[in-house]
């Protein structure tokens, strides 16, 4: 045998092994889904469904396979069975996915079965192909009642058109909910005959019935709309925008009409809006937005001053809302109006449809007005889009009356303008106090590491409400400043060359809530001072600072500081520095509030402890809050506490922690407390 | 991708346009209270669908707001519409309010403005399509359907009618919310290749035998259109459970945590182009939404949006963005986190994008019923969110990858895929009854 010949045998041999195999493993496959389908003849609700998964599974993993077929051969057999209900659903739900056309023929008689048909629907419903419709339409003349409805719904879904003769003729059953289902199910079919017998039921019928119809006609228009045949639609619209219609009819009509106007919009729009029809010219200007084209917007805009009133700001709003700038000189002009209302309207639409041009009117809303009106203005001047605008408003703010440059540095802060920062701080110098307070107040979100040293030297010269003022921007500045580069710096160089007590107690102030670990030498220097006032601030200092670093220093003047007040106020700062984030063990924290409740002098800041400690996921921290259980002052934080604290400890130390929540729910009379502990404890059951 | 380390240092018709100049107002362009909302004459009526524990919930928060008057309550539970009653009489000091089984009689009163929508998942579309074809302003829970079909068709009633639509997606009123996605969208991390979803993990339960429904529930309507199965037990609450009623954790949270991440991507009117996912549904017992599950989607733009249980994401619940220039993480009742952090000091300018402002969900509501402008959740919006959520129930049930085409909303070339974008109703009950 030649070498050709030898692989050719080999190759035939193998081939066949496989075919043999595939087909031994497809018989053994059927066979095992057979056996498997057996077994769930019986099946009932409230039984175990593992079989049921098993064959959903079987019928997943065979999609697309060859083998489908034979299963869905199975499945219809099984419907022609003595099979429970539940079975047979659950069947019909397998079927509405793989179903074929195969499938009609044991899915079609159960349809004309009241008891069945639902089930037959389900999976028919989703059977793509003649076979499936032409099952429905045929059920339909031999069913009535529930079957027949359903049977109805299933046909309109389908979108079936050789359906539309059966169902105008169910129309004018006795059974109303037959008639509306057919008309609901006519909305559904994309279908001239279907639109004209659903015009005919418009025409002819009342009530729920003439609703339905209503509604399926709107449905039909808007296909004939998405189909391109707008004008067909636009008549269709226009005959329900009769008076004699409900109000949500002639809304969707006004709506339909507008949006398939075609070259017509602004003319249909202009015609509603001029028929003081006040319901239709707010549905007219609500549908604005969706043909929000320069024509139209300036065919609109015109007719703002001829509306009522309340139709006016609605207007108003909505050519704000479409952002088209066409309509800009229409709102400026009612921004002048006699109704208060209306020029409220107007200046917050300046704000989103305006630019540098209309900066003018809203400085001077913003200066000569009050009240809302007044707030109308200062929103729009924050708000008012354009490049050149922020430039414009600096501009402004070198060369404004006092009055002004009150707005314009409000402006520049909530407008983020950071370039401003140099003007303001020129301003925080100006002879107007209000002036020098309100840019020291932009200046704190405006101002950057290098306006830091000329604040520094504000705050020096200042007093009383400036000062404060100057020490909070000063600090919102620092925190701002990245760690590396030194935040206090500017702070730190100044103290040195201070002479004055309160204006060297006003810098260690601000050093305590930047944070700069560099500053920590100078406040710990400070706790020693001879000077009773620079102690107060450096204590003070360290009780504000942000992180855990000056922990030690606070619990040693809590230890042995001789002044209450300083013990007191460093305790209290101890303990909320214990709560921080940071690198400690959780025995390490636990440690901190062990000490703090140990120098606690009263309950409330034992109460503090207790807090504190219902944040820290331990058991040991769990043992340290149920020792202050039988304490009456603290026994409602303590019960707390431990609660909060056995959420996470529960699992690793069910015993111990069960143990301490038993306590607690012995003990307590708080109905919340009781119910937590109990549901924890019941957990482990 | 990155866990986030701890911090270190830093809100009718009729009523609007009959109604005195100074009763209207302007979401987000005139605070309503300039313009003096809040008069008795011009109180707007609400209706009550549904009042368990999210729909009493919403119903107590319009019950504060002193222009809105709930003057109907309705539920299949004849226990909690009677609760729901004594709560509205409590509050009005009278016994004025009106007590519903069937919410097509609460849709037909002429002399009710607005509904609140608080069903299961399997009957929100037909009411809220109802109600819209009554001309209702409609406050309805998320998320917007059980199917994705259901949840277009809501969309196109609420177009087609022109009413305002508000979805309990309330995260979008919640400024900090807010805030993350306003970076996001102004580039503060850069260009986001990816987002993460994080949302709960779900549970089992055994099964649960046969038994009378309680007196006071109309189980049969209850089901709707459902299809029909006795009841064993579990209804309130935990029909979120069961696949005939909801999809679990996964959809309804999509209508939170998808929406907020497609907020801060400015992909709320558009859906992923390809969804692929991995369930853990349980093999047995009365519950059978995938307790574990993790689907990644690709949307056009190439962005790559990963929605599982919090279990299997690094940051747990929340919405963390990924972008070229650094990474922002956001979730309920904690303050945001960013990398580099100083994205967090970052003031967005008049210049950038203004996301809508809300600082209350339902006054937005009323807000807009008044202005008749679109609410900060609008329809499409939530369509979209809860799409994503059904799109990926859809790929972990048929276990493959799917194409997806947002603008026709089908899947591509998939014929079993595209047979459960919708469901089959029971008889009677149909879309558009």
């Amino acid at each position: 045998m030649s070498r050709r010949l030898k692989v050719s045998a080999i190759i035939a041999v193998v081939v066949c092994c496989c075919f043999f195999s595939n087909w031994a493993n497809a018989a053994e496959d059927a066979n095992a889904f057979g056996q498997l389908l057996d077994k769930i003849r019986t099946y009932d609700y409230g039984k175990s469904r593992a079989d049921l998964t098993r064959i959903s599974d079987m019928i997943r993993q065979s999609s697309g396979k060859p083998e489908i077929k034979e299963i869905e051969k199975q499945l219809d057999e099984f419907l022609k069975s003595d099979a429970t209900y539940a079975a047979k659903q659950f069947v019909c739900q397998e079927l509405s996915v793989i179903g074929t056309e195969a499938s009609v023929a044991a899915l079609a008689p159960m349809l004309t079965n009241d008891k069945y048909s639902d089930m037959a629907r389900y999976a028919l419903e989703r059977i793509p192909g003649e076979a499936a419709g032409e099952a429905l339409r045929e059920a339909l003349g031999a069913v009535s009642g529930s079957a027949k409805i359903g049977i109805i719904n299933s046909i309109g879904v389908r979108g079936d058109k050789k359906a539309v003769g059966l169902l105008s003729g169910v129309i004018s059953d006795f059974n109303q909910m037959a008639s509306i289902s057919a008309v609901a199910a006519l909305g559904r079919i994309d279908d001239p005959c279907a639109v004209e017998a659903i015009a005919k039921a418009v025409g002819k019928e009342t009530g729920k019935l003439r609703t339905a119809a209503l509604d399926s006609y709107l449905r039909q228009a808007e296909w004939l709309a998405a189909k391109g045949q707008k004008d067909e639609a636009f008549t269709m619209y226009k005959q329900l925008y009769a008076p004699i219609e409900s109000l949500p009819i002639r809304t969707a009509a006004v709506r339909g009409m507008i949006l398939t106007a075609g070259d017509k919009t602004s003319e249909t729009i202009v015609e509603i809006l001029k028929s003081g029809d006040k319901p239709m010219q707010t549905v007219a200007i609500a549908t604005l937005k969706d043909i929000a084209t320069t024509d139209v917007i300036k065919a609109v805009a015109e007719q703002l001053p001829t509306l009522a009133t309340e139709q006016q700001i609605q207007l108003i709003a909505m050519l704000a809302e479409c952002g088209e700038r066409a309509a800009l000189p229409a709102i400026l002009a009612a921004a002048k109006s006699a109704e208060k209302t209306v020029r409220i309207a107007a200046l917050y639409a300046i704000g989103i449809l305006g630019d540098t041009s209309t900066l003018e009117v809203l400085e001077q809303a913003a200066i000569t007005t009050s009240g809302p009106e007044q707030r109308a203005a200062q929103e729009s001047l924050y708000r008012l889009r354009g490049a050149d605008v922020d430039r414009a408003i600096l501009k402004k703010l070198a060369e404004a009356e006092p009055k002004a440059r009150l707005e314009l540095i409000r402006s520049c802060d909530r407008r983020n303008i950071t370039a401003a920062a140099p003007e303001l701080m020129r301003q925080a110098k100006d002879a107007d106090e209000l002036v020098r307070i309100e840019s020291i107040k932009a200046l704190r979100n405006l101002a950057g590491e290098g306006e830091m040293a000329g604040l520094v030297e504000l705050q020096l010269a200042a007093s009383g409400t400036e000062r404060g003022e100057l020490e909070k921007t000063v600090v919102a500045v620092g925190r701002r400043i990245p760690e590396d580069k030194n935040p206090a710096q500017k702070v730190l160089a100044a103290i040195p060359t201070v002479k004055d007590l309160d204006a060297k107690c006003s810098l260690l102030s601000v050093l305590g809530k930047i944070g700069d670990p560099a500053a920590l030498p100078v406040l710990r220097e400070g706790l020693n001072d001879k000077d009773d006032k620079i102690k107060d601030a450096a204590v003070r200092a360290l009780s504000d600072w942000p992180t855990a670093e000056p922990a030690e220093d606070l619990l040693k003047v809590a230890k042995e500081s001789a002044n209450a007040v300083h013990k007191a106020i460093a305790l209290r700062a101890y303990i909320r520095l214990a709560g921080l984030p940071g690198s400690r063990t959780a025995e390490e924290t636990i440690k901190m509030y062990e000490e703090a409740m140990i120098l606690a002098p009263s309950a409330t800041e034992k109460r503090m402890v207790l807090a504190g400690l219902a944040n820290v996921g331990s058991i040991e921290a769990m043992r340290t809050a149920a020792g202050c259980l039988a304490d009456t002052e603290l026994k409602q934080e303590a019960e707390a506490a431990v609660v909060k604290i056995a959420y996470s400890t529960i699992q690793k130390n069910p015993q111990e922690a069960k143990e301490l929540l038993r306590k607690v729910l012995t003990g307590t009379t708080n109905e919340s407390i009781r119910e937590q502990s109990q549901k924890l404890l019941n957990q482990g059951k | 991708m990155r866990q986030f380390k701890k911090i270190s240092r830093r809100g009718f018709l009729q009523k609007v346009t009959g109604a005195a100049a100074g009763a209207l107002s302007f979401p987000y362009i005139i605070p309503s209270n300039v313009l003096g909302a809040n008069l008795p004459s011009n109180r707007l009526t609400l209706g009550c669908i549904g009042v368990g524990a999210q729909g009493t919930w919403n119903m107590k928060e319009f019950l504060a707001k002193d222009e809105a008057r709930v003057v109907a309550v309705c539920d299949v539970d004849k226990r909690r519409q009677m609760d729901a009653k004594r709560e509205v009489d409590l509050q009005y000091g009278n016994s004025d309010c009106k007590m519903y089984s069937d919410f097509r009689d609460v849709i037909a009163r002429n002399d009710i403005d607005m509904l609140s929508i608080a069903v299961p998942d399997h009957w929100h579309s037909i009411p809220a399509i109802m109600g819209a074809r009554a001309g209702k302003d409609i406050y309805g829970e998320k998320p917007m359907a059980r199917t994705i079909r259901e949840s277009r068709a809501i969309a196109d009633a609420v177009r087609r009618y022109g009413i305002i639509w508000q979805t309990g997606s309330w995260q979008r009123s919640v400024w900090h919310f807010r805030q993350a996605c306003e970076l996001v969208r102004n580039g503060r991390i850069g260009k986001v290749h990816t987002v993460e979803v994080g949302l709960p993990t779900g549970g089992t339960r055994g099964q649960e035998p046969v038994q009378q429904p309680p007196e006071w529930v109309d189980w049969n309507f209850w089901l709707g259109p459902a299809p029909w199965k006795p009841y064993r037990g579990v209804m309130h609450w935990h029909w979120r459970w069961m696949m005939d009623y909801s999809g679990g954790q996964l959809t309804d949270w999509a209508g939170h945590h998808i929406d907020t991440a497609h907020w801060g991507l400015g992909l709320e009117r558009t859906g992923p182009v390809e969804i692929e996912g991995r369930g853990n549904f349980p093999k047995d017992g009365m519950y059978n939404v995938p307790s574990e599950y993790k689907i990644t989607a690709r949307y056009a733009n190439g962005l790559i949006m990963i929605i599982a249980n919090d279990r299997q994401l690094p940051n747990g619940m929340g919405v963390c963005w990924y972008g070229d220039k650094g990474q922002l993480h956001v979730t309920r009742d904690q303050p945001i986190k960013a990398r580099p952090e100083s994205v967090l000091n970052e003031v967005i300018g008049p210049n950038e994008i203004q996301l809508y402002k809300s600082r209350d969900h339902q006054q937005n509501f009323l807000n807009c019923v008044r202005s008749r402008k679109e609410t900060i959740s609008p329809a499409e919006t939530a369509h979209r969110s809860i799409s994503v959520g059904l799109l990926g129930e859809i790929a972990m049930l048929t276990e493959r990858k799917l194409r997806w085409d947002p603008e026709k909303e089908v899947f591509i070339n998939d014929d079993e895929a595209n047979r459960l974008l919708s469901r089959p109703m029971r008889s009677p009950w149909h879309l558009y009854i």
